[in-house]
């Protein structure tokens, strides 16, 4: 009788578990193709031969491009360089109408959080890998999975959702930038990010 | 045999559940994440994404003229930062106009004409049509059986140029300025010394500064420049004097502050001059200038330091040092320039300040006070326009303000005092809901800063001539007008000829002007280089300069002593009586664009309350002393009553306040969204008489602590 007690307590715990763990994460997470898929591997490999700082670009007065625009792409693919359904897709829908394509950015901060790429790739010798991870060697692109309640990015928060990081580049968050901060020694108030 | 299920376990199902939910992300994850969600209430305005540039402009929140340059996300503004080296700035932007930018969403900005129905404080505030207005404005114009007055704060600028058009071509209309605080030293030297030429002051070159009272190194002039020049004081050897009846933040800072009684200026100044003389300490070349030297050496006896120390609070040995010390140490400048909140000195004090700088030989001398020119294309706008003094009270019917709001105070009183009480109608041109445009008939919003072009000419203090053009930063509302649209649509209701011309046509002409004057340096903000007006080739490729950002400054010109002048013999003692010892003083004060709500960003505000980096809107400091005769400590709320009315104000004690003194705060306000109720609620400018000859800066004041 005890026993069978315990089993019905661990069945609800059990229970709990399953939900929590397994269906908590694919009603919280909504989730979103990109408007096309684009290969890196293929621009940053021997076959193109560009560089990450190529498209992302840093100015020479600091400014950060981030995504760049379909201008660039447009540099290389102003016509169809191949048969492909995305390259159709670039060129008929973005290239030549001149339309920015909506990329969903996965390490996209909220507003009021204030980072700077140059700091950190120039001054603080950061690899893009770092943070990115193998993002920059990958042949597609990935499930842009959004928070229904924050409207962040899942990548923000951690991709495992344990929130226990398997390797340095998983979470952004704040407590993410103050670990790596310490780490390096880097004694920031709060204003050096959030200005 | 199979077990039937049990109300018991089902709660023990429920409570495994319970307490395996807490292993789970579920309640920390939804923790976390309302957390987040909360820093993303609709009130917080969404940034927009986009690639990333720099804009340059230049700020035109006060006539100073700094340069801006500005951070965008897709081409909105989100950081504004000064333009190092720039001439005037000297890349430094003060706090209100590092959020400048921030304007455009003002809890208090209006994007489409209103009117306020009914005059009483039942009145409501609507929406209306822009075109049924203007049929209504023009026909109250028609029918006005006053006068038709367009009040202009902000002189000398191409619009103004359109106001002063207009209001010539309509029966009984007048084009009134508001003379700039900044610049009443100037102005009253060249009423006295009856000439049109524009002075400025030489500060880089000057010796020493004898303040009146002026906020020199608290947001006065263009802040940059002052801050630049004071920084290297140990360089230039610049002196300041601070003659003031508060510890300001100038006055903790200056080389020496005189504490002197509030409205007791002018008195020692009269006390400086008489040492002057007494103790012939004025070069004979100055005295052989003076037409009626002999007569004013024997008026200003009167006022020798050992008569005049009680009423001053200034020992007569500290006078004759000051005054040892301004002979010593030429070139000088005297100079005036109210506080933000405490309203202009009254003209008499003014020409005795500006007659001192006649005394020690300040005018038209290098490090003193400097003629300069014109702006190619521009007139002096001092020279020949009615001051708001000069109208008579009651006269006037029809009131249109243009839209520029200097920074400094402005009480309703001073506008309502000319209004005829009854049938009045105001029009006010102002973007902002904000304590003038409050009490309005009309408000018709042009655009804000940053959204619309605009000519800058920084009069107010600089030695020499300049011209700045602000280009927009952000997107014009689609219901605004602006101010020149305005006026081209009542003359075309009133069938009276306007110019088809449009803004930037008529800038265009300026820029054309400065051009063919071959005169000045052209700064440019993307490269802080500076090349001479000869070098650039056509009048289009000023044009082009100044659309990416540039100021023209002047070349300074030769200066030429006085030949001769007359000082006034007709000041009294009696003039500077304020009241009775024992009575209760109140003195407003504030900060230049604070002691208004549209100027500074609610944001700053928030940070000013948090950090009590500036006394709030609402808090008067007392001595202890006078607190103790009271009983008042800090925090506590207290009734402030004067003629006027009273209101609920919070006590802060500070030892560097004169007993008897009350000082109030005038700004900032809080800036909620609530914007009607806390602009029909009383404020210190609402307390403070406002005297026949425009100035509210001491009041007589009761206190008592207030017990709610």
């Amino acid at each position: 009788m005890k026993y069978q007690s315990r089993v019905i307590f661990g069945s609800g715990i059990i229970f709990s578990l399953i939900i929590g763990w397994f269906f908590f994460p694919m009603v919280l997470f909504k989730s979103e193709s990109q408007p096309l898929q684009y290969n890196h591997k293929i621009h940053t490999g021997e076959q193109a031969g560009i560089s990450c700082e190529d498209c992302h670009v840093i100015d020479t007065d600091g400014r950060f491009h981030g995504i760049p625009t379909v201008a660039k792409c447009a540099e290389c693919h102003s016509s169809q360089l191949g048969t492909s359904e995305n390259e159709k897709i670039l060129v008929e829908q973005y290239v030549l109408p001149n339309l920015e394509i909506p990329w969903r950015i996965y390490s996209l901060q909220p507003d009021n959080a204030y980072f700077s790429h140059v700091t950190h790739v120039r001054l603080g010798q950061l690899k893009c890998e770092e943070c990115h991870g193998t993002h920059g060697s990958s042949e597609q692109l990935r499930i842009f999975q959004v928070n229904r309640i924050s409207g962040y990015s899942r990548d923000i928060w951690n991709a495992s959702f344990s929130g226990m990081q398997n390797k340095s580049r998983e979470g952004m968050k704040m407590d993410d930038c103050i670990q790596c901060h310490e780490q390096r020694g880097r004694k920031d108030g709060c204003i050096a990010c959030h200005k | 045999m199979p077990k039937t299920i049990t109300r018991r376990d089902v709660l023990k199902f429920v409570g495994g559940s319970v307490l395996g939910t807490f292993l789970t992300p579920i309640p920390w994850k939804l923790l976390d994440d309302t957390a987040i969600w909360t820093q993303n209430w609709s009130l917080t305005p969404p940034l927009s994404h986009g690639p990333i540039s720099n804009k340059f402009s230049v700020c035109t929140l006060c006539p100073a003229g700094c340069a801006v340059k500005a951070r965008c996300v897709a081409g909105m503004p989100y950081m504004l930062s000064g333009v190092a080296h720039h001439p005037l700035s000297q890349g430094i932007l003060c706090p209100r106009g590092l959020a400048g930018h921030h304007l455009s969403f003002h809890p208090y900005r209006l994007t489409v004409p209103h009117k306020f129905f009914g005059k009483d404080e039942n009145s409501r505030l609507s929406a209306i049509v822009y075109d049924k207005t203007s049929k209504e404005i023009s026909k109250h114009i028609i029918e006005n059986k006053g006068s038709v007055v367009l009040l202009d704060r902000q002189p000398g600028r191409i619009i103004s140029s359109i106001y002063d058009q207009f209001i010539k071509n309509i029966p009984n209309g007048r084009y009134v300025t508001f003379n700039p605080p900044e610049e009443s030293t100037l102005l009253t030297l060249q009423k006295i010394t009856d000439t049109s030429t524009p002075l400025g002051y030489d500060f880089e070159y000057t010796k020493m500064i004898l303040s009146f009272g002026t906020p020199l190194l608290d947001g006065w002039g263009t802040p940059g420049r002052l801050m630049k020049i004071f920084r290297e004081k140990k360089e230039n050897g610049i002196k300041l004097i601070q003659v003031e009846h508060r510890q300001s933040r100038t006055a903790l800072q200056a080389d020496t502050w005189i504490p002197v009684q509030p409205g007791r200026e002018g008195l020692f100044a009269l006390t400086l001059a008489n040492i002057l003389i007494s103790e012939k300490l004025v070069p004979q070349n100055i005295i052989r200038s003076i037409n009626n030297f002999q007569a004013y050496k024997i008026f200003i006896e009167q006022f020798a330091p050992e008569l005049t120390c009680e009423k001053t609070g200034i020992a007569a040995g500290v006078a004759r040092k000051i005054a040892l010390e301004l002979i010593q140490s030429t070139p000088s400048i005297a100079c005036s320039g109210s506080d933000p909140g405490g309203g202009p000195f009254d003209e008499q004090t003014e020409q005795i300040i500006a007659e001192l700088n006649l005394l020690l030989g300040n005018v038209g001398r290098t490090g003193g006070i400097v003629a300069k020119r014109d702006v190619p294309g521009y007139k002096n706008p001092s020279a020949s326009h009615t001051n708001w003094k000069e109208i008579p009270d009651h006269s006037v019917q029809v009131l249109i303000i243009d839209s520029a709001d200097s920074g400094y105070a402005f009480p309703w009183d001073i506008i309502e005092q000319k209004l005829i009480p009854t049938n009045n109608v105001v029009i006010s041109l102002s973007p902002f809901l904000n304590e003038i445009a409050a009490h309005a008939d009309y408000i018709i919003p042009s655009a804000v800063y940053y959204e619309t072009q605009q000519d800058i000419i920084p009069s107010s203090s600089s030695s020499v001539a300049s011209f700045s053009v602000s280009f927009p930063l952000n997107p014009k509302r689609k219901n605004t007008i602006d101010n020149i649209d305005f006026i081209k649509n009542i003359s075309k209701e009133l069938g009276i000829p306007a110019s088809t011309a449009t803004f930037e046509e008529l800038l265009k002409e300026k820029v054309s002007a400065i051009y063919s004057s071959r005169r000045g340096l052209i700064f440019t903000f993307s490269d802080g280089q500076s090349k001479r007006t000869t070098e650039i080739q056509s009048a289009d490729d000023l044009w082009k300069t100044f659309t990416e950002g540039a100021t023209w400054v002047d070349d300074p010109i030769p200066q030429h002593t006085l030949v001769k002048f007359s000082l006034n013999t007709n000041y009294s003692h009696k003039a500077f009586d304020v009241g009775q010892a024992e009575s209760l003083i109140l003195v407003p004060y504030g900060w230049r664009g604070t002691v208004t709500t549209s100027q500074i960003s609610p944001i700053m505000s928030k940070v000013f309350q948090e950090s009590e980096l500036r006394s709030f809107a609402g808090t008067v400091s007392i001595n202890p002393m006078t607190a103790s005769k009271l009983n008042l400590q800090e925090s506590d709320t207290a009734f402030l009553k004067t003629e006027k009315g009273e209101m609920n104000v919070r006590i802060k004690i500070d030892n560097a306040v004169r007993p008897g003194l009350i000082e109030a705060a005038v700004g900032p306000n809080l800036n909620g969204v609530d914007a009607k109720d806390e602009l029909q609620s009383t404020t210190v400018l609402d307390l403070c008489k406002v005297q026949n000859n425009g100035t509210w800066k001491i009041t007589k004041a009761t206190l008592s602590k207030a017990y709610v």
